[in-house]
């Protein structure tokens, strides 16, 4: 009904356009409590969602030169994002491997006892997602036990600061590797 | 509690030992992309006798992108974006080209070139559920004869669209699922006269669009909504220009609403649009560019995807004392082979019927496509 006054009413046809920019900016205000940040290739026209709303033969861009190409997931036996597998197995180094899957993108660690806390003891599982370098490529659990006077070791809870603070540690590196690599070629 | 915290900050200080600082640029990237669609298609129509009935091959179109970016060590990211498209002769011609700024992302994204402006990018509508053909958003106007009746309103754009035309268009980040633009072209017609003057081509100068929609998921339900409109000074033509008042033109004032719903594989849509006079001749108070209807429907199943679309338009853009209205229903599926990435078909059947308001004029026709596109 409003959109028939609208579009029958001259006056109201001619100051229509000014109404909804009022109301754009109006909502735009009253939106900014929580931001997603938008890149340019969000941005896209009818003719370009057209053009790109479809699966391509090389399942991304015919090819691409630089930081995020294919090549990253490339190399024999290892499916995901190569950076993020390395940097994963240099991260967690200093625990033992219990199990390690190029082709899954999985590393999963035995359970280890800090020097400093002989009754805790951690297990670490790193799953790769991505065959990009993004941050949300990544997810890590890592899990605790806790020797209780009995001597059975009793389940209990991780921070979740810690999983992030590892999960950075983990991209930070493979950040690094992917920037010695560039520098490299 | 105190081993708790020795743990696990032991687990995070260990891994740190290995990672260093790094900078926060990012190695550039360049990547190509492209497609090819060909169609053949017939059409049944009653606008020229002897000539009502046709069928041909189509390069429908084929496109070369080539995009390069980089980003900044404070993290904005900047590039460029050329797509080139076969033109009207056939040739390959650069289409877009671009440049863009992300600026650090919270702050939004500056694009300066030739692209489509965000009256256009916001806009929402039943066109945007159609299928490869586009259904009754202009996937039949390259064959049907529009010649007169029915010329315009073909499509659910605004009227004065700037399309490719040079801009200046600024993108705020998405804000609890809504995000404007606005885009700012200095002559639609792309062209100045010697000294950068006003050119006095027919086009529109000083065009400014401006769009927002917003873009959520509530549950399993998904929800758009998109609304844009656009202002501008009209230039005198060959007609108007050094004439009396009375030739000259009505500004550009349009503007669009619409949105759509989604849910289990279904999607509906709506849109409305309305041109009003602009570019009417001030004098020719019956000038009317027209306001359209549209709606949209589809169901996604596996790689298929089935649509349905219906737009109206009534417009009297020659200010006579009798108006146009176009009614388009089309129908069409679209299918990804699984088997084979980026192969892409789809068929439609599009009916079309332009009528002259209180006459027995009109213009009828039936268009049915077939296509394929590989994409890469």
């Amino acid at each position: 009904m409003l959109l028939y006054f609208l579009g029958h009413n001259s006056f109201m046809r001619r100051q229509t356009p000014y109404l909804l920019l009022a109301l754009m900016l109006g909502a735009l205000v009253s939106g900014c409590a929580g931001s997603t940040p938008v890149t340019e290739d969000d941005i896209k026209s009818r003719e370009e969602l057209r053009r790109e709303g479809t699966a391509k033969i090389f399942g991304d861009d015919a090819f691409t030169l630089g930081s995020t190409s294919k090549n990253e997931a490339g190399g024999v036996g290892i499916t995901v994002n190569s950076f993020l597998w390395r940097a994963s197995l240099d991260t967690i180094s200093f625990m033992p491997l219990s199990s390690a899957d190029p082709f899954g993108g999985v590393i999963i660690t035995d359970w280890y006892t800090t020097p400093d806390s002989t009754r805790d003891r951690l297990k670490v599982q790193v799953y790769i997602l991505d065959r990009q370098l993004r941050s949300d490529g990544l997810r890590v659990s890592v899990f605790r036990q806790t020797l209780d006077d009995a001597g059975a070791w009793i389940h209990s809870t991780v921070s979740g600061q810690t999983i992030i603070d590892l999960e950075n540690a983990i991209l930070t590196r493979a950040r690094q590797l992917r920037i010695s690599s560039n520098d490299a070629q | 509690m105190k081993n708790i915290l020795l743990g696990s900050s032991a687990l995070v200080g260990a891994s740190l030992l290995v990672a260093v600082p790094v900078a926060a640029a990012e190695a550039p990237v360049l990547s190509f992309n492209g497609w090819t669609r060909v169609e053949v298609s017939g059409v049944d129509q009653d606008l020229t006798a002897g000539q009502g009935r046709g069928y041909q091959f189509e390069v429908d179109s084929h496109y070369l992108t080539w995009k390069a970016k980089g980003t900044a060590d404070n993290g904005m990211t900047y590039g460029a974006n050329i797509s080139a498209t076969n033109n009207a002769a056939g040739a390959l011609s650069v289409d877009e080209a671009k440049l863009t700024f992300g600026l650090a992302n919270e702050w939004g994204t500056v694009i300066v070139g030739d692209d489509d402006g965000a009256d256009d990018v916001m806009m929402i509508g039943g066109f945007s559920l159609q299928t490869a053909g586009y259904g009754h958003d202009g996937g039949y106007t390259s064959n049907v004869n529009r010649g007169g009746i029915g010329f315009t309103g073909a499509f659910t754009s605004l009227v004065g669209d700037t399309s490719d035309a040079t801009k200046v268009s600024y993108y705020t980040p998405r804000l609890n699922g809504l995000q404007v633009g606005v885009s700012f072209t200095p002559d639609s017609g792309n062209t100045f006269s010697t000294g950068l003057g006003e050119d006095n081509d027919g086009d529109f100068n000083n065009h400014l669009g401006v769009g927002a929609n917003f873009k959520r998921t509530f549950g399993d339900v998904g929800v758009q909504i998109g609304s844009s409109m656009a202002v501008a000074s009209t230039e005198p033509n060959s007609t108007t220009v050094g004439a009396a008042s009375s030739l000259a033109r009505d500004d550009l004032s349009s503007w669009s609403i619409g949105g759509t719903l989604s849910f289990s594989g279904f999607s509906i849509g709506a849109g409305h649009g309305d041109s009003g006079d602009s570019n009417c001749t001030k004098a020719n108070t019956l000038c009317d560019q027209g306001d359209w209807w549209d709606f949209g429907a589809n169901y996604k199943f596996g790689n298929s995807k089935i649509a349905i679309g219906y737009m109206n338009n009534e417009s009297n853009v020659a200010g006579s004392a009798v108006g146009d209205e176009v009614d388009v229903w089309s129908i069409g599926l679209n299918h990804d082979f699984a088997s084979a990435p980026g192969l892409r078909a789809w068929a439609e059947v599009t009916s079309f019927s332009g009528d002259r308001t209180g006459t027995a004029s009109d213009n009828d026709a039936t268009y049915i496509m077939i296509g394929t596109q590989v994409a890469y």
